[in-house]
């Protein structure tokens, strides 16, 4: 009687989750990335299995993914920073695509494709997937790093020469001949649109956006509703200028990181992300064909070779050149050692554009598949080939890397967390504060934090990632002083977990059974000590006897 | 791409009007979202039942996930009763309305169950506005709410087997009780296992948490019962603490991206209601809004033991229908049960019971209320009382309050709701009264205008105004507030204020301040660290 429900669209999605759960779990115990880990799992629910096929309601779950990644991304991007990375990265991104491409085509041409065949082949080797990259970055929280804002600098520089390649596609289809005013109106169009995209952005970060938002923020539902709304307005606004989604996810993130709230709804927005991007890795294994001739083994091999050292070394190079410091080239090149899946797209628009691709689209995706779980997996062991490759002096052409300067954040430690600013809270982060302690105070309201002589969080005390941005791990105490048990109860097995300390208001006083499980080592009972404030005040005015 | 931009528009709309307006969101996002549909925006119906879908899958999951009998230990008996007798006569009114309006028999049934639960969303939304209420009533309030929401869930997977014949209902039963059964293990042995291997990273507790909710929703499904059920019991097996913590952290921000779309998605579907249809759905909300706090008013006070105006404010906190109801009717027409006329009726009605609750459960109206009651209860007290001591509110920690009291040889008269507090009292021989601090009855009653001194706890700052102003500032008031602007609110109405805050500020730096000195003894002494 269920089955006159649609259930197919459920089931996928319930089989996909599932997967990913199971493969990146068992990924954990044998250290791949999760990225490889759910494409071996999309790999089992698709072409090995057959369980799931690709499906169009599929595909707005994945791009929403692209989406939101690229949101994430921007909403760490303040004005500065741009100003900071922006040159270096247009620089070393037309580099890269100009010398990768003229490379790419001759190894290709060489393999025996045609010269076109060849051009779609040197551009699709020449773009890394900004999804893995991004993922990769956001992982180990090294997004906001010198090297993690290059990287995507270089990445959005590729998005835009994707874009151009894509006007250039659709205008050589339709069975005419090259027509060169047609296609220069596309150029023009996708420039212009872009720079109109840009303006508004930033004309709306200054003067649209921050008042409406300063008042949405008062509740925490309204503004994460008002962000993604924002950002799937934005994509939606870049679509009809021509735009990726990539691009204009990306620019309404950097519209909203001018904002005080921007580190809470980064936070917020991540889980989403992490979610659909899991849905994203799972359908790109499920996509990819296994049953190819093995002729076509061979060439993929070749390209995939050229992906992972090649471009590796071209990027290497160009760093050089760009006098980065060596850790900082050696991670940025080695980050964009892969192709994109954007390549598939391409090929698929040629086809459609009735170019003579032949197997180019097969190839690709096992170039993809190969390139993608290589890097992730390099990636993941970057640490010992940094440190090998330093050993052997093969990094001599570069400048030191400057020690610890990877991030701008001074390591908290030592310090005192106190939770929730009340008038208790309050009074609490002055007086430690006066004490000549180091105070991080977190609460959801960023009126309660104003004027607090203290290091300030804003965002939900029961999110880990704030407590990790309080610097949980190292901290001398947590002191929470909400009137909200579950809470508190959570943060009190938090503390326990990280070893720290936790000084615990107690709400209730007959239901204290989970702060005594979990030891804490001070319970503050503000109703007791009143009491006693008040037996002072009467006893003082002789109004009871001693 | 475009369909969602504009369901999430209509959501940031909604929740913008929410927040002007102080009203609950769930009837504005249906509203609106109705409301883009008829301006002529179409979507794709496909992609809005995917998006009604997943939605239907995380409310259920974290209505589940709250679903803690521990933490209603106590009070169940009480929580059974007013759930369990609040369901079933807001059912039978409804059937019989809908009977008697024209109904079929499966539209009215669909129509009674959809009367009977409350909204979590909505309640939990005002009961946050009444600050302390979490200590009185408002875990009674929780309790029922999830007992409602059991109930509909069994509901969802019976309703469908009714006209199946009782084979089918008993098989229905018996998959709702192996998937309860499972669950129940779930949650008992997940906690254990996250103490063994300590808590997950947040991404693969978020896949985890995803994972289990696919894997109870799919053995659902093959057990051929609603996914809807599959979803909760999900949500039940992660509700153990401290996993429940951690669940619903990974789970916040997916939950309100998709609930927000869900109830979007859900006005763009229905059926635009005409006249006969809004006039039916103000009959069905009137059930709600009257029977609804007449029942639960009684039960309250009579198995909850609350005091009239709290039992009268759980009342009006539960007078809506719920997202259980929304669920249930789409359930229904998806299955071919019930029409889409049936279903914009049961969403009319939510709207407008959804709407009303910010400003029904208030404190002004269950005061107005309470002159309606037929058993206000005041009992009698020694009206020749003078000079001794009015305690306000005796609370958990009353204990030191009237210590000293006695000590000192005053007489004493306390005043509280709780009627184990006054039993207790009155076996070790004090003059107490059960009822409303802030009632000015009651009040005179104690003989607060000729008592030496008035000693207040009270949860909101406005009743202990009106406490000062009752006894027109010839008597002192002590007050005990916990925020700085309540103690600026009893300064200026002439009572005179005392922190617990600031007393506990104190409290904690001694107590900080000697750890640290031992501390230093330790590390001098080269003995392990104490805390901090």
């Amino acid at each position: 009687m269920v089955g006159l429900t649609d259930t197919a669209f459920l089931q996928n999605l319930g089989l996909i989750i599932v997967t990913a759960a199971l493969f990146s779990l068992a990924g954990r115990r044998v250290r791949v990335p999760s990225i490889v880990a759910f494409l071996l799992g999309g790999l089992v629910l698709g072409p090995i299995t057959g369980l799931v096929s690709e499906s169009e309601a599929l595909n707005l779950l994945t791009e929403s993914g692209i989406v939101l990644l690229l949101f994430l991304v921007g909403l760490e991007l303040t004005v500065e920073r741009i100003r900071e990375v922006g040159k270096v990265a247009i620089l070393a991104g037309s580099a890269q695509i100009l010398i990768t491409s003229l490379m790419g085509w001759g190894i290709s041409f060489g393999l025996g494709f045609s010269a076109l065949q060849s051009a779609l082949l040197a551009a699709s080797l020449t773009i890394s997937s900004t999804v893995v990259v991004v993922t990769l970055l956001v992982e180990r929280n090294e997004s906001s790093t010198s090297h993690g804002q290059t990287v995507i600098g270089i990445l959005l520089v590729q998005d835009i020469f994707v874009i151009l390649l894509l006007t250039v596609l659709t205008g050589l289809g339709g069975g005419r001949e090259a027509d060169a005013t047609a296609i220069t109106a596309g150029l023009l169009r996708a420039f212009g649109g872009m720079l109109a995209l840009m303006v508004l952005m930033l004309v709306s970060a200054r003067y649209l956006l921050p008042r409406p938002f300063s008042w949405a923020g008062k509740s925490r539902e309204t503004i994460f509703i008002w962000s993604l709304s924002w950002c799937f307005i934005v994509v939606t606004a870049g679509h009809f200028l021509h735009l990726s989604h990539e691009i204009g996810a990306f620019l309404a993130g950097v519209s909203l990181a001018q904002l005080p709230h921007s580190h809470d709804l980064q936070r917020r927005v991540r889980p989403l992300m992490n979610f659909f991007v899991a849905i994203f890795f799972v359908t790109l294994g499920i996509g990819m064909a296994l049953d190819v001739p093995s002729a076509l083994w061979g060439k993929a091999l070749v390209l995939s070779l050229f992906v992972l050292v090649g471009k590796f070394l071209i990027l290497l190079f160009i760093a050089a050149r760009l006098k980065f410091d060596a850790r900082r080239a050696f991670l940025s090149a080695l980050l964009l050692t892969q192709i994109s899946e954007f390549s598939f797209i391409l090929a698929a628009v040629a086809k459609k554009s009735g170019l003579p691709v032949g197997d180019t689209g097969t190839l690709l995706g096992l170039v993809g598949t190969i390139t993608i779980t290589f890097s992730a997996l390099l990636i993941g062991a970057r640490e010992p080939i940094f440190a090998f490759l330093t050993k052997r002096g093969l990094l001599r052409a570069f400048p030191p890397s400057p020690e610890a300067k990877e991030s701008d954040a001074v390591p908290l430690s030592g310090h005192i967390i106190v939770i929730g600013m009340n008038t208790l809270g309050r009074e609490l982060v002055r007086r430690l504060a006066a004490r000549g302690e180091i105070v991080a105070a977190a609460d959801t309201d960023p009126v309660k934090l104003r004027d607090l002589p203290c290091i300030k969080v804003l965002g939900d005390a029961e999110s880990p990632a704030v407590l990790r941005e309080a610097g949980l791990g190292t901290a001398r105490l947590l002191v929470s002083t909400l009137h909200i048990e579950s809470t508190n109860d959570l943060l009190a097995y938090r503390c326990r977990v990280a070893g720290v300390p936790a000084a615990i208001h107690a709400v209730n006083l007959r239901e204290v059974t989970h702060l005594l499980d979990m030891e804490v080592a001070y319970m503050m009972s503000p109703k007791v000590d009143g009491i006693q404030l008040q037996n002072a005040e009467l006893l003082r005015r002789g109004m009871i006897r001693k | 791409m475009t369909g969602l931009a504009l369901l999430l528009l209509s959501s940031a709309v909604a929740f913008a009007l929410a927040q002007r307006f102080r009203l609950p969101p769930i009837p504005l996002l249906i509203l609106l979202g109705f409301a883009m549909s008829r301006c002529g925006i179409e979507m794709d119906r496909a992609a809005l039942n995917q998006v009604i879908d997943v939605g239907l899958a995380f409310l259920v999951f974290a209505a589940g996930i709250e679903l803690n009998p521990s933490r209603f230990t106590g009070q169940t008996r009480a929580i059974l009763w007013i759930g369990i007798v609040q369901f079933v006569v807001t059912a039978v009114l409804g059937y019989f309305l809908a009977r008697a309006i024209g109904f079929d028999d499966a539209a009215s049934l669909y129509l009674g169950v959809g009367l009977s639960t409350s909204s979590t969303l909505v309640a939990v939304r005002q009961l946050y506005r009444f600050p302390g209420s979490l200590r009185t009533y408002g875990r009674l309030v929780l309790g029922v709410l999830l007992v409602q929401d059991v109930v509909m869930i069994v509901f969802i997977v019976l309703l469908p087997r009714f006209a199946g014949g009782y084979g089918d209902l008993a098989s229905g039963f018996a998959a709702l009780a192996i998937m309860a059964v499972t669950a129940t293990v779930c949650q008992r042995y997940l906690p254990r296992l996250m103490a063994k291997h300590g808590p997950p990273d947040e991404e693969t507790m978020l896949l985890c948490t995803l994972g289990i909710l696919f894997l109870f929703s799919g053995f659902s499904h093959w057990m051929n019962i609603s996914f809807i059920a599959g979803g909760f019991a999900a949500g039940f097996a992660l509700s153990g603490f401290p996993v429940s913590g951690e669940a619903r952290g990974v789970i916040s921000s997916l939950n309100t991206f998709f609930v927000a779309l869900f109830f979007s998605a859900l006005g763009a579907q229905v059926e635009h209601p005409d006249m006969d249809t809004f006039l039916k759905s103000l009959a069905f909300a009137a059930i709600v809004l009257i029977a609804t706090p007449i029942v639960v008013t009684i039960f309250a006070e009579w198995k909850g033991h609350l005091s009239s105006r709290n039992a009268i404010t759980a009342g009006l906190l539960l007078a809506q229908t719920s997202e259980f109801s929304i669920i249930l009717a789409v359930y229904g027409e998806r299955l071919g049960q019930i029409s889409g006329e049936t279903v914009s009726l049961i969403a009319l009605v939510a709207v407008i019971s959804m709407t009303l609750t910010p400003f029904l459960a208030t404190d002004a109206v269950a005061r107005r209320l309470l002159h309606l009651h037929p058993l206000r209860r005041l009992m009698k007290t020694d009206s020749q009382l003078s000079d001794h001591v009015v305690v306000l509110g005796y609370g958990s920690a009353g204990r030191w309050i009237i210590r000293p009291l006695v000590a000192s040889g005053l007489r004493i008269v306390v005043i509280d709701q709780d009627p184990s507090v006054i039993a207790q009292l009155r076996k070790e021989g004090h003059t107490c009264i059960r009822g409303d601090a802030s009632d000015k009855k009651v009040l005179l009653r104690a003989g607060a205008d000729k008592a030496r001194f008035i000693l207040v706890s009270l949860h909101q700052v406005a009743e202990v105004v009106k406490v000062i102003e009752h006894v027109c500032s010839s008597v002192p008031v002590f007050a005990r507030v916990f925020e700085e602007v309540s103690a600026a609110k009893v300064e200026a109405s002439g009572g005179i204020p005392i922190l617990n805050s600031i007393a506990a500020a104190d409290r904690f730096m001694e107590w900080f301040e000697r750890a640290m000195a031992a501390k230093k003894e330790a590390t001098a002494g080269n003995e392990p660290a104490a805390s901090p």
